[in-house]
């Protein structure tokens, strides 16, 4: 055991090393942010090279990566060119904002995706079934930018039931209702997918059909004979899904005007941030990661075979 | 109710209204750079007001700290928090160029070797100090942004005269001392407590960080608090010099998304909206609720990198002409600007001192196919790209239809903006014809917002050499020479507005029109969309301690 987990440390670590040189690289192919945030053109070229002096962007690339990676391993992801505050500082500050969101969201996806999928299986084939596909492919097929906005002019302009921008001071479930239904839907599809699956096969099961033949009532059947087992496999997606919607709320937090690390990342990539965007990638990249490998190990604990086959 | 067309008709000649009564007023600052003179603030002496209520700003870029510093300014859309935050010692007003602010005198000395400001009596910062000549000194000896290195490169001393004067030294005669000192060309006349920023470190980079934190200044808002990147909130303050602001509160919001920021102005969460364009300003148009203002910014133009090519049909002046005529100017801006953009005939944006006022050619395409024909290319001619600014593709596919009756046929090339910007910089070759950035046979669209006069348009896009220039003619660079060696601010004028001409009579730029940056306005803003889009220079509305609201909130 000990030998397989320090094995998947090191292809962690590897894989987040990668990281860094993809990063590292990446954002620099996308152009000059010196020029981007002096609103060039206007700037004088001394203007300019003092900015780019000021950022270390005068540094051959190899000096610029060193100093980057040496910095990284001490949770230093360098400072700001846009908001000249450490990254670090930003990205916890903005983080709360996100878990929130992803939270509310992952509660939603849940709350749909769930209860739909599992009445979709136990009445398969009928039209509830229907229904629940029907959602099933909106929630995968609909983007949440369209979502995100159908409800703002619904719900923000049309009825004014709703506030659209921001998230307000402090906690305010008012704010939180759009974005989060909007980034909870897909998932939500993607949820009552797996689950109306997973329930279909528990309930095709053979102890499921003893139970049955043994006159239990179909509902403690379902509740306690099926859904308990048909939720493994639900329950491993719906944490990725969690880290997952802290990270890739983008869209969602750009159009809310959300302040979480989504629409910073893309602040980030609109001024050519270099420091914002190494950040947010390698903290994500780092969630990931580490949510991996924690699945890896309790798979390893959980099946003998994963170990010694690893 | 009238109908769209009647409307779009109300609006046009509204605009044209405008511009006539506007023009003649900045022919006096579009006249003569450096000489425009200096007005007297209109100041309130009632001081019993209680602001109330609160303003809100979608700006449609995202907000930096950075901005809550005028010591190193990068950018010109930092004046959306510098003009509510701070003060200048002499800046632009409604209907002025220049404008006494926190100065209440400034002289020139006939050499230009030095200048003299002198601070109002009686003048706090937000945080109850007294603003002295030394935080003058220093705020300008310590400026680091835009600009930063030319004016001090020029400036040999400052000197305190009195706790309220200063006088700037110069080591050669500094005829646009008052363009950088008093406008966005750069922020040292924009006044910060000295003892304040010296306090918050040891080195500027320490300062800026910590000052973008928690900024002090002596404009007619206080900081209150801010959300890095997403928005800041400001408070009236009540002893600015000027006037007691009328609204307690003013929030500006980063909102990038244009749908999202009219939804917000709708909704009543907004109520001043940048930029509002493409088929999302009809609605705005149409809400008997909203209220709006064309905002003109600076205009498009068209270039031709390789025009030096003898290979080349855009070497042909009668080519370049015929592009012009080909250009339906007032449908473009119909289609694109509800009609609000304005057709015109120089890159140069009006407002700016020197620029030469001249309206756009007359939409002619008879004229154009003969001019094409007498040139030799009746039939046209295909160009490897036409590459766009960047956000503009939907004005650059309607000039390429446009372009194709007269047989230019091309594809476009689309591109990030700091692509563009790259490009832009690579300039010509140091031999042979055209462009490093925009290789090949095509027509790239430009424009540019550049703080100062008509000369930095000069020196950056026209003579042989400048940053952006696709141009190198011989007579426009000895304009340019007997420009810099001049000391008489008519001659110096009158070079530059010679050099414009010789560009634009030769349709070596093909301008457009000038760009509607719309500002979009909520029904609780009081007074007209008009009274706050009138500063020299600025596309942004204010000044902000004139907002008004029809009702408190």
């Amino acid at each position: 055991m000990k030998r397989f987990i320090l094995q998947r440390l090191c292809y962690s670590l590897i894989t987040l090393w990668l990281l860094t040189v993809i990063v590292f690289t990446v954002v620099r192919f996308t152009g000059d942010p010196a020029l981007l945030m002096s609103e060039y053109p206007g700037a004088r070229p001394e203007d300019l090279a003092a900015m780019r002096q000021q950022w270390g962007l005068d540094q051959p690339y190899l000096t610029q990566y060193w100093k980057f990676i040496s910095n990284v391993v001490q949770g230093d992801f360098g400072q700001s060119f846009q908001f000249n505050m450490p990254v670090r500082d930003i990205y916890l500050r903005r983080l709360p904002n996100s878990l929130q969101l992803a939270l509310a969201g992952f509660l939603i996806s849940i709350g749909l995706g769930v209860p739909l999928g599992i009445v979709s299986a136990v009445r398969v084939n009928t039209w509830w079934d229907h229904v629940g596909k029907l959602i099933a492919l909106m929630g995968l097929s609909i983007p949440g930018f369209f979502v995100a906005l159908v409800l703002i002019l619904i719900f923000g302009v049309m009825l004014q039931w709703l506030p659209i921008l921001g998230k307000g001071q402090g906690f305010q479930f008012r704010y939180l209702m759009m974005p989060a239904f909007a980034l909870g839907w897909y998932f939500a599809g993607s949820m009552l997918r797996l689950t109306r699956s997973s329930m279909l096969e528990v309930l095709g099961s053979d102890y499921v059909k003893l139970a049955r033949f043994k006159g239990t009532p179909e509902w403690v059947v379902v509740a306690k004979h099926a859904f308990r087992n048909a939720m493994i496999p639900v329950l491993t997606l719906a944490g990725l899904q969690l880290v997952l919607m802290i990270n890739v709320a983008v869209v969602v937090e750009v159009i809310f005007s959300w302040p979480g690390v989504g629409r910073l990342l893309m602040e980030g990539l609109l001024s050519r941030d270099f420091p914002v965007v190494q950040g947010v990638v390698l903290m994500a990249g780092f969630m990931i990661v580490v949510v991996n490998l924690g699945i890896d190990i309790l798979y390893a604990y959980v099946d003998p075979r994963i170990r010694l086959s690893g | 109710m009238m109908s769209t067309l009647t409307l779009r008709r109300v609006v046009v000649i509204g605009v044209l209204m405008l511009n006539g009564f506007l023009l003649p007023g900045l022919v006096l600052a579009a006249d003569t750079p450096a000489q425009s003179p200096i007005a007297d603030a209109v100041m309130e002496t009632d001081r019993s007001r209680q602001p109330d209520g609160k303003v809100t700003i979608a700006v449609h870029v995202s907000l930096s700290p950075k901005w809550l510093n005028p010591q190193e300014v990068p950018a010109v859309m930092a004046y959306e928090f510098l003009w509510k935050l701070h003060d200048n010692m002499i800046k632009a007003a409604p209907g002025h160029l220049y404008t006494y602010a926190l100065a209440e005198f400034y002289e020139m000395r006939p050499d230009f070797k030095a200048a003299t400001v002198r601070l109002r009596e009686g003048l706090k910062f937000h945080n109850g100090e007294p603003i002295t000549a030394e935080d003058v000194k220093f705020s300008y000896e310590n400026y680091h942004g835009m600009n930063a290195a030319f004016i001090h490169d020029k400036t040999e001393r400052v000197e305190i005269v009195d706790s309220r004067t200063v006088t700037f030294h110069f080591k050669e005669p500094f005829l646009d001392f008052l363009l950088y000192y008093a406008t966005p060309a750069s922020a040292a006349g924009i006044i910060i407590p000295k003892a304040y920023y010296l306090s918050l470190g040891s080195t500027n980079a320490e300062r800026d960080e910590k000052f973008a934190q928690a900024p002090i200044g002596a404009g007619p808002y206080k900081f209150v608090r801010q959300e890095p990147g997403i928005e800041v909130e400001f408070a009236a303050f009540t002893d600015y010099w000027r006037k007691v602001p009328h609204v307690k509160t003013v929030i500006s919001r980063g909102v990038r998304e244009l749908p999202v920021r009219v939804a917000a102005l709708k909704s009543g969460e907004a109520d001043f909206v940048y930029f509002v364009t493409g088929e999302l300003l009809q609605s705005v148009i149409d809400d008997p609720n909203l209220r709006y203002h064309p905002n003109h910014s600076a205009p498009f133009w068209l270039m031709f990198p390789d025009m030096d090519d003898p290979k080349s049909p855009f070497q042909d002046k009668r080519v370049r002409q015929a592009i012009s005529f080909a250009l339906d100017r007032q449908y473009l801006a119909d289609q694109e600007t509800a009609g609000m953009a304005v057709p015109w005939g120089n890159f140069i944006p009006p407002e700016w001192p020197g620029a030469v006022q001249r309206p756009g050619d007359e939409f002619n395409l008879k004229e154009a196919k003969r001019l094409m024909a007498e040139a030799g290319y009746a039939e046209g001619f295909g160009i490897d790209w036409f590459t766009p600014f960047p956000a503009a593709e939907s004005l650059s596919l309607r000039v390429m239809e446009q372009l194709r009756e007269i047989g230019i046929k091309a594809e476009m090339n689309v591109m990030e903006r700091p692509v563009y910007y790259q490009k832009l910089l690579e300039g010509k070759p140091e031999s042979g014809y055209g462009h490093k950035g925009f290789p090949g046979r095509q027509i790239v669209m430009a424009i540019s917002v550049i703080a100062g006069d008509a000369s930095h348009y000069v020196d950056n896009w026209l003579r042989c050499g400048g940053s952006y220039s696709f141009v190198c003619d011989e007579r426009i660079d000895a304009l340019w020479q007997q420009y810099q060696q001049s000391q008489d601010i008519k001659v110096r004028a009158d070079l530059i507005e010679q050099a414009q001409r010789i560009a634009l009579d030769e349709y070596m730029f093909v301008p457009i029109y000038i760009n509607s940056f719309t500002l979009g306005i909520g029904p609780h803003i009081g007074g007209k969309p008009e009274n706050y889009i009138n500063i020299p220079m600025s596309v942004l509305p204010g000044p902000p301690e004139d907002f008004t609201l029809q009702s408190a909130r």
